[in-house]
């Protein structure tokens, strides 16, 4: 029984197995080990997910959708051609796609996945997550954490014993750090921390703008389409900083005359502030596992975004060290997630290995706050599972009536770090009755029980009569009901997915398409000739002329993108 | 069972042998398989680790009781763990903290022993060895390489900007007008060396330890010697609201309380907004009818008294003065008080309140009382001249003020 170890990102998801005793990372139908975790949904309502979708934002923007994974566990839909879709049913689609590439790479059907979720994603967006999977025909065995599965892939590698080291994962959307130890086949989670709302596409975002300002256009004039293609200049520009400490950036819309340099400098400085917040959660897992950075003996970097020399050098200069990244940053995830695979399926060769993790946030329940009388503070939080505690865990709480005679006990359950609940995330709420008595002579036991893949469950215990509710929590804002899904699978059933033989045939034209219309007169003419030959070409259905011409077409294609930066 | 049987180890096992015991029975009790059994076994391996924790700390008093407790925990750093790697940066921190006049030269030596290879052999052994997708090997590149040269001139400029920053503390809150000027605080952002993590967090503590000792001491005669907006400043920069039970744990009550109840959340940045606003239009109109019944109660008693008891049936003197009383004595005194609400305001579950939520002095309920006053008079005033102007023009104040008029509309005869 194979499990798949997914990856699923916020700009690229990757699939992988544990198979013959180590890691065999899945490649698409293109033959790339990276997925871009984007949707186009094509006028005959099929599915096209990767990276032919990411072309098609520039020639499409209303049919394509990415960077969904940001709005996981919220109500959000997101309108794609005629429909609106959740971030759920989007997720659905890449990891179906994934499932279909590793059947066919694998020649066996797979039902077993377990994906990956950032640190600090919380029970909501969990569940989501989850839901996602079963969308998609898959039972989720387990969630892990992104810098554990990391850690995992580093573990195994570099078999660092008695050592310590921190991960920090900076993904396209989301960042976690994670300390961690690993000893005797132990990979032991320290402390974890995070901020869901940082990532490779906000530094994004900024350089576009710093673009905008450049070229004294306004962001709320551009249409989607313009504003795509900037987008997608500017990550190409975002990657040769890596390398060149100028980008020279010709014309990208018709409006435009002159090219435009951004130096590396300019984009470090407009950057700035999201370097600086990277420092927030990692002073946090510091000061949580009780270390100082010096103790560390490793810093590993994760993520695609962490390519970025200024990350890198931020890094640097925090720890005072050089970080490490051995292994492809952007893969790592999928790797450590196909061993925790191998590790859930059981597998001889991972039988030494044992992993613990943590829980990365406090859970509680608000209790009534009696110095609060003007109702400025709200309630208090009520820690009951500290951040940090290793999990799977269970702890138990008493809570008191404060009122005479008071009829029931509500539990409004949160999620977060502050001294007051109405400063943290509320998870839902469950009311229990008791009966009628002087204030503190009723009470209830919660009981906080927090599972391996990171889902909370409450026991409730009324003290006097016994009577117990176990419930899981209802009324989380943005999760979906057992109906909703069903619309939702019905919804889905609908569409159908683009074959996936014809995926490298769609990308050129997909590519073509763009060029065509980020370009004027001559290249149109040259671009447009070509596609029309290339299409012909597809029309003859013969198997060898169209292989070859897929790579002429493709050169032809790169030459073009190409000469367009320096 | 205490934590040693669970183990199954001698009691006061050093740190190696808690973790191999605890590794070998993690393997037989997996976290997923026997969650009841996990967690015993890791509460006993926290436990161990903490007794361990306890011993070493008496073993290592020598150096730890030259250490006074103000300073912060760690003056300079020497770690003996030298990086097997030639070419990337050496973690060991040779700078020195020193405090004021007096350099205390401690230096802490991690003393966890090396000779770990014995048992890497027999656990290596049993490894899978994993063959994933590398990198390309690392040749340092250009940027690396000026990252480490970037590295080290920071390093040794640490004790330098350590100084300077102790310096420039010092002489600013030594200035009472100037240490509570945010802008004043600008050099902490402009450090380098603030770029570091350690140094940074050292700051953080530092500068947490010197604003709550201010404010302690100023606090004995009600005031702050570090306002708000200093502290708030700090507090963004530093983050010590994120890490409140860290300081709650290491500094006295008295300290966290010189800081922590000034700081503003975050998201309340105009002072006041963060009230809810509401009228509560039934309540108050309740509580004003339930007031006014009051009122009339108490002052058709006092008029029927002053009517009969004088001879002079001065009734209207005794209603008007127990208006005056009622509503710029009594009301005033009620509303500060500590139910900070009127009779009707308190049964129907009110309560004044100033902007930031705090219970209103006697002159500002006065004021506000007097304010009652005003608006009412202008309420009935306004009422009073539409009463005169619709009888004597026949129109209305704002047809007046606005010079326009309303008649039928002729049309739809």
């Amino acid at each position: 029984m194979t499990i798949l170890g997914i990856d699923l990102g916020t700009t690229n998801s990757a699939c992988g197995v544990w198979r013959d005793d180590k890691v065999e990372l899945i490649p698409n139908s293109l033959g790339d080990f990276l997925t871009p975790s984007a949707i186009y949904i094509d006028s005959d309502e099929r599915v096209h997910v990767g990276k032919v979708a990411r072309e098609r934002s520039v020639t499409h923007p209303n049919d394509t959708a990415q960077v969904f994974k940001r709005y996981m566990g919220s109500r959000k839909q997101i309108k794609l051609g005629k429909r609106e879709y959740t971030a759920v049913e989007l997720s659905s689609f890449v990891l179906s796609r994934l499932k279909e590439d590793a059947e066919k790479h694998l020649g066996e059907t797979v039902t077993q996945a377990v994906i990956s979720v950032p640190a600090y994603f919380n029970d909501t967006q969990r569940k989501a997550t989850k839901q996602a999977g079963e969308m998609a025909g898959l039972s989720v065995e387990r969630l892990v954490n992104e810098p554990t599965a990391a850690a995992i892939a580093y573990g195994l590698h570099d078999k660092p014993e008695h050592s310590q080291f921190m991960v920090l994962d900076l993904g396209g959307g989301t960042f976690d750090v994670s300390i961690m130890e690993y000893f005797s086949g132990v990979l032991e989670v320290h402390a974890s921390s995070g901020d869901n709302f940082l990532g490779g596409e906000d530094f994004l975002d900024l350089l576009v703008d710093l673009y905008l300002q450049k070229a004294s256009l306004k962001r709320e004039k551009l249409s989607r389409q313009e504003l795509q293609k900037i987008q997608m200049q500017m990550e190409l520009a975002k990657r040769e900083f890596n390398v060149a400490d100028t980008v020279n950036i010709e014309p990208i819309l018709a409006s435009q005359t002159e090219s435009i340099t951004v130096t590396r400098d300019e984009f470090v400085k407009a950057t700035e502030s999201l370097l600086q917040r990277i420092q927030v959660p990692v002073e946090t897992t510091l000061r949580d596992a009780n270390l100082r950075a010096s103790d560390l003996d490793e810093v590993i970097l994760v993520g695609g975004a962490t390519r970025m020399q200024s990350l890198r050098s931020a890094v640097a200069k925090m720890f005072r060290r050089l970080p490490m990244a051995n292994l492809d940053p952007d893969l790592v995830v999928a790797m450590g997630a196909a061993i925790q695979g191998g590790l859930k399926a059981k597998d001889k060769a991972l039988d030494d290995v044992v992993l613990t993790d943590v829980c990365p946030y406090t859970l509680g329940t608000g209790t009534h706050n009696e110095a609060d009388v003007s109702g400025v503070q709200g309630d208090l939080f009520s820690p009951i599972l500290e951040r940090n505690t290793v999990i799977p865990a269970s702890r138990v709480s008493s809570y008191y009536t404060v009122a005479n005679n008071q009829k029931a006990l509500q539990f409004n359950i949160y999620q977060g770090e502050s001294r007051l609940v109405k400063n943290n995330i509320p998870l839902g709420e469950i009311t229990v009755k008791i009966p009628k008595n002087k204030k503190g002579e009723e009470g209830a036991e919660v009981r906080f029980s927090y599972d391996m893949n990171g889902l909370l469950e409450v026991d409730i215990k009324v003290i006097s009569t016994g009577e117990t509710y176990n419930k899981m929590i209802q009324n989380a804002p943005g999760e979906l009901s057992e109906a909703e899904l069903e619309a939702s699978r019905k919804k889905l059933s609908k569409l159908k997915f683009h074959p996936r033989e014809e995926e490298t045939n769609q990308l050129l034209i997909a590519r073509a398409e763009r060029l065509f219309e980020s370009r004027l007169a001559d290249d149109r003419v040259t671009i447009q000739n070509s596609l029309r030959w290339f299409e012909e070409l597809l029309e003859k259905q013969d198997k060898r002329e169209i292989q070859e011409g897929q790579v002429e077409f493709s050169d032809f294609l790169e030459r073009f993108e190409q000469d367009r930066l320096f | 069972m205490d934590c040693w049987e669970v183990l199954g180890i001698e009691p006061r096992s050093d740190k190696k042998t808690i973790k191999i015991a605890y590794a070998k029975l993690l393997k037989k009790t997996r976290p997923d398989e026997d969650p009841e059994g996990f967690q015993r076994l890791h509460s006993a391996y926290k436990e161990a680790q903490s007794w361990e924790d306890y011993y070493y700390e008496e073993d290592e008093s020598e150096w730890d009781s030259t250490k006074s407790a103000s300073e912060p925990a760690v003056l300079s750093v020497d770690n003996s763990e030298s990086p097997n790697d030639v070419t990337l940066a050496s973690p060991s921190a040779d700078y020195v903290f020193s405090e004021d006049v007096k350099p205390l030269e401690v230096t802490v030596t991690y003393s966890e022993s090396m000779d770990n290879d014995s048992v890497t052999e027999t656990i290596e052994s049993t490894l899978p060895s994993v063959d994933l997708i590398e990198e390309p090997v690392q040749q340092l590149s250009k940027e690396d390489l000026q990252l480490l040269d970037d590295i080290r001139e920071q390093e040794d400029a640490l004790a330098e900007s350590w100084e300077s920053f102790r310096e420039q503390v010092n002489t600013l809150v030594a200035d009472h007008k100037a240490c509570n000027v945010v802008a004043n605080w600008s050099f902490l952002e402009e450090m380098p060396a603030m770029q570091d993590l350690e140094f940074r967090k050292n700051v953080a503590d530092s500068l947490f330890e010197v604003v709550s000792e201010l404010n302690e001491e100023s606090l004995k005669k009600k005031s702050l010697y570090i306002k708000r907006p200093v502290i708030n400043h700090l507090n963004n920069l530093f983050k010590w609201d994120k890490h409140w039970q860290e300081y709650e744990y290491r500094y006295s009550a008295s300290l966290h309380e010189a800081v922590f109840p000034y700081l503003e959340e975050t998201e309340k940045v105009v002072p006041g907004s963060y009230i809810s606003r509401e009228v509560h239009y039934y309540r108050r109109i309740a509580a004003f009818a339930i007031d006014v019944a009051i009122f009339a109660v108490i002052g058709f008693l006092l008029f029927t008294i002053g009517n009969n008891l004088t001879s002079t049936e001065d009734g209207v003197l005794w209603l008007i003065g127990w208006g005056f009383i009622y509503q710029l004595v009594l009301t005033p005194i009620q509303e500060c008080s500590h139910h900070q609400a009127t009779i009707g305001k308190r049964i129907m579950n009110l309560q004044v309140i100033d902007m930031k939520g705090k219970r209103l002095g006697f002159f500002h309920a006065l004021g506000r009382s007097f304010t009652t006053i005003i608006c009412c008079s202008l309420f009935k005033f306004v009422l009073w001249i539409n009463l005169i102007l619709s009888w004597w023009k026949n129109e209305l104040l704002q047809d007046r003020l606005s010079r326009s008029y309303i008649v039928l509309n002729a049309r739809k005869d």
